[in-house]
């Protein structure tokens, strides 16, 4: 047992307190998707989601023999030169503001190579959610998903202030005709983790290479969310806590540039 | 003499500079986030307000507020800021720049390194207390995942510490005293006292607020670490904070992945850094106990 502290009056009790109230005043006017469980308001959808409580610690169920596509993506090592530090000052780009931030030129190249990853994702979710065989709890996760990584691409697009990228071809080749031919919403939902877990570990090799503190900084808060996107399909698997929750990010399965 | 508590504080005073720069952005993020047309989800509108996704007590220990938002990012700047770290001062349009040399340094770097690993020392208490004092209510499902996180905490501490050692800092080993004092403490008495049946779901809150300053201290660090090595180190570890938070947000039934950027607004305060002079905020005393004696 932790030892026993006198408690006391505080400021941070009385701002929680405080804030406490003010988010649930907030809230009453926050639109209900805040509200939405991933895996919607159906009763069995929601108990999809609490049988993690029962199934974490028992083996894997995947069904299936799902190809793994994305693990021959990776191309060439992250090997960057990075010796040069003269940065480009691009013009800004539609719907951004003026004034990119400033990065060195591999770092530019590394976040255009992202946001071409993210536009995949895009188009991986598109294709996820055309596929009748998702069910409406995942297709609403997908949704919800697909949204994120479009933003995430929008704030790479505007870092160096370009047009849209195109989505990664290689990444495109490699997942869309399986996931249009995915007869199972099993199948779907393993295509989806694997490219998030790939997301994840493709940061992270980004933020080994990453020079410029405020780009890494920009890539550290997008990181988090693909690998919150990978627990949330991996739960829906059913997939062991211990799959999906190392002691450590790695980047195995990092998606690199050409 | 300039002490090392001074340079992290210059440090930070340069940080927040850059943060007012960023004000201005900040606030059109906000007119575009609050704009119905403006085509934000209200999950992002929620984020940038630092308003929390759970209608349960939460705690806003403060932020160690870096532009790293995304949203900030996308708005870029009006004009070049006077003073900052990575702006040069130069309009768009030039075709080249020469990026100035950060004012994040080896300083900061060491109390981000101790802050971390009294982190991880306080997760690791926590969850003891959680699991030998059986605030699960024999779960056996949440005492697995406790007892997998304390554990992967404790691997979290040994990097942490073996990074301060290798960058010839002696390490801090304790629970972070001022969230101990401030939050675990006083949580873990309330805890004790409730009925069984209704300890599990306050540590869950517990578990979340804890994992929560964790991954936004180390999403935070991500962006002020020097060196790159730290920062993808420092993401290594954040990400499956991450990861920890999902799994008891699944727990308490709420959405797993509600926002599509990690946030910062709440890192640890500077109130609760552990700075190469020791911890900001020192552990508070314990009472003095009053003793009677027999009347003579």
């Amino acid at each position: 047992m932790l030892p026993r502290r006198p408690t006391r009056p505080d400021l941070l009790r009385r701002l929680t307190a405080e804030a406490d109230h003010a988010h649930q005043v907030g809230m009453a006017s926050l639109p209900g998707e805040l509200e939405v469980a991933h895996f919607g308001t159906d009763d069995a959808l929601v108990a999809s989601r609490r049988q993690f409580l029962t199934r974490a610690g028992t083996t894997a169920i995947v069904a299936g023999a799902v190809a793994v596509p994305l693990g021959v993506v990776a191309q060439s090592a992250w090997a960057q030169d990075a010796t040069t530090t003269t940065s480009t000052t691009a013009a800004p780009g539609p719907d951004c503001d003026a004034s990119p931030v400033t990065m060195t030129a591999s770092d530019e190249q590394i976040v255009v190579f992202a946001e071409s990853v993210e536009r995949a994702a895009v188009a991986a979710y598109g294709l996820a959610r055309a596929n009748p065989a998702l069910g409406p709890a995942a297709r609403e996760s997908a949704r919800i998903f697909e949204g994120h990584h479009d933003q995430h691409g929008e704030a790479l697009r505007c870092l160096v202030a370009g047009n849209p990228q195109d989505p990664n071809a290689a990444l495109v080749a490699a997942f869309g005709p399986q996931l249009e031919g995915a007869r199972t919403e099993v199948e779907i939902i393993e295509l989806l983790r694997q490219l998030e877990s790939a997301a994840a570990a493709t940061y992270l090799a980004a933020l080994g290479q990453l020079e410029t503190p405020a780009v890494a900084g920009a890539a550290s808060t997008i990181m988090p969310v693909e690998a919150q996107h990978e627990v949330v399909w991996s739960q829906y698997l059913g997939l062991p806590v211990t799959a999906y929750v190392p002691a450590f990010q790695s980047t195995d399965g990092a998606v690199a540039p050409a | 003499m300039t002490t090392p508590r001074d340079e992290i504080r210059r440090q930070l005073r340069a940080a927040a500079a850059d943060q007012r720069v960023a004000l201005p952005r900040f606030r059109r993020a906000l007119r575009r986030a609050t704009d119905p047309e403006g085509g934000v989800s209200s999950h992002e509108t929620a984020a940038l307000l630092g308003v929390p996704h759970s209608r349960r007590g939460f705690l806003r220990i403060g932020g160690l507020g870096v532009a790293a938002s995304a949203i900030l990012v996308s708005c870029g700047l009006d004009n070049p800021p006077e003073e900052g770290i990575t702006y040069t001062g130069e309009m768009p349009g030039e075709s080249t720049a020469t990026v100035p040399a950060p004012q994040i340094g080896s300083a900061l770097d060491s109390t981000l390194l101790l802050t971390a690993s009294s982190l991880e020392a306080l997760a690791i208490a926590a969850y003891d207390a959680a699991l030998e004092g059986g605030w699960f209510d024999g779960n056996r499902t949440l005492i697995d995942v406790a007892t997998l996180f304390r554990d992967q905490h404790a691997e979290h501490f040994e990097a942490v510490v073996a990074a301060t050692e290798a960058a010839g800092v002696t390490p801090y080993t304790d629970p972070n005293p001022f969230l101990f004092d401030n939050v675990v403490g006083p949580a873990a008495d309330s805890i004790a006292a409730l009925v069984p049946e209704d300890q599990p779901s306050a540590t869950l809150d517990l578990a979340y607020q804890l994992e929560d300053v964790a991954a936004q201290t180390y999403t935070s660090a991500g962006g002020l670490f020097s060196t790159s090595e730290l920062r993808s180190a420092a993401m290594s570890i954040g990400a499956v904070e991450a990861r920890h938070l999902s799994v008891i947000l699944g727990a308490q039934e709420a959405p797993a992945a509600p926002f599509a950027f990690g946030r910062t607004v709440n890192a640890v305060d500077e109130a609760a850094f552990i700075t190469t002079d020791g911890p900001v905020t020192p552990s508070e005393p314990a009472p003095a106990t009053t003793s009677t004696t027999a009347g003579s």
